[in-house]
């Protein structure tokens, strides 16, 4: 009797790297359709920051310009934009002194109260207000696409379509 | 394969089943879902308005010598220094006595330092540049932007200032 040969599966090379694609094909739009869903499933909030040290004028660019958008100026990231509510307060000048012993010492000095000079003026304020952004709050933060953190006391230097400064996160509040 | 009766080999024919279509449907349809979530070409069809405007930009320099303060006057060419040289016309001067903000001796007041022998000067140049809708003004792809340092050359000097308004020409 004569044996029958039996056709055993083989796997070669081109069949693993189509399963391969597959698998990356799949695994890429899976990622992408949970990075969509947190993405909406993201709300909006106050990013509250205080910009220190910085000439009085200034403030007309802020007050007046909600919805224009943020920036960081390094990269051109966008974190939001400008909300409606700004407040002029006494500008404080941070200087950090060499001590004998090696250490440094922070000192933080204010202006004079601003009366709320503009045009030509070399009064200084700080400017308090909020910018509007998309994320997810956390730990006292807030993660902005998933991508940025942001957290109170960190600083940020951002632009506007006017003005560039360096901004202080003050906290993150319920829009 | 051989073939036993002419003991010939003839070539290995391509079995082309059912699994390989549903396989290479279903690599097209992820590939097109990709593609479209993805949406690489929407740089391409992204509407940029960039416009053309005439801005009126003010800088504050100070320290200024009174001879090189008064070497300037309004309708001379004030060059910005971008990656050309871009002229713009002083259309105001503003002079103020120049100061300085310094930590009082006690170290808890900021005082203002006056300093006759100098000028605070303003000036005020009108430059064409263009607009982009929520980006803002170029100037030869420098963006302008109020609270930055600008170089500046003028007939008798250069300076270093500080941009301190952005106003567009009406």
């Amino acid at each position: 009797m004569r044996k029958e040969n039996v056709k055993k599966p083989k796997i070669n090379l081109m069949d693993i790297v189509v399963i391969l694609l597959i698998l990356v094909c799949i695994g890429s739009i899976v990622l992408r359709a949970v990075a969509t869903e947190e993405k909406y499933s993201q709300r909006e909030y106050r990013l509250h920051f205080q910009i220190d040290e910085i000439k009085s004028s200034s403030f007309e660019y802020f007050d007046g310009h909600s919805g224009e958008i943020v920036k960081i100026k390094e990269n051109g990231r966008v974190i939001g934009v400008l909300g409606d509510e700004f407040s002029r307060g006494v500008a404080i000048h941070t200087y950090t002194e060499d001590m004998e012993d090696g250490t440094k010492v922070e000192h933080k000095v204010p202006y004079p109260a601003p009366k709320g000079e503009n045009g030509y003026s070399e009064e200084m304020c700080s400017i308090s207000g909020y910018i509007l952004v998309l994320g997810n709050k956390s730990n006292g933060g807030i993660f902005l696409d998933g991508t940025l953190y942001l957290e109170p006391d960190q600083t940020l230097e951002i632009v506007t379509e006017h003005i560039t400064a360096t901004i202080r996160i003050t906290g993150v509040s319920e829009k | 394969m051989v073939n036993r009766m002419t003991n010939q080999t003839t070539p290995k024919k391509h079995r082309f089943n059912i699994i390989d279509k549903i396989v290479l449907v279903l690599i097209v349809a992820i590939a097109v879902s990709t593609f479209l979530l993805i949406d690489p070409f929407k740089w391409f069809y992204e509407e940029k308005i960039i416009e053309d405007r005439t801005v009126l930009y003010t800088v504050e320099i100070r320290g200024v010598t009174k001879k090189d303060s008064g070497s300037l006057s309004e309708g001379d060419e004030a060059i910005l220094i971008t990656k050309g040289a871009d002229v713009g016309k002083i259309v105001k001067l503003t002079r103020l006595q120049s100061s300085l903000w310094q930590v009082n001796q006690n170290a808890d007041q900021m005082i203002m330092m006056r300093n006759p022998e100098k000028d605070t000067v303003y000036i005020t140049i009108e430059i064409a540049c263009t607009y982009q809708e929520g980006v803002g003004y170029f100037i030869n792809d420098r963006q302008l932007f109020v609270g930055e340092n600008m170089k500046l050359k003028f007939t008798m000097f250069d300076a270093t200032g500080e941009c301190v308004s952005i106003m567009e020409k009406e």
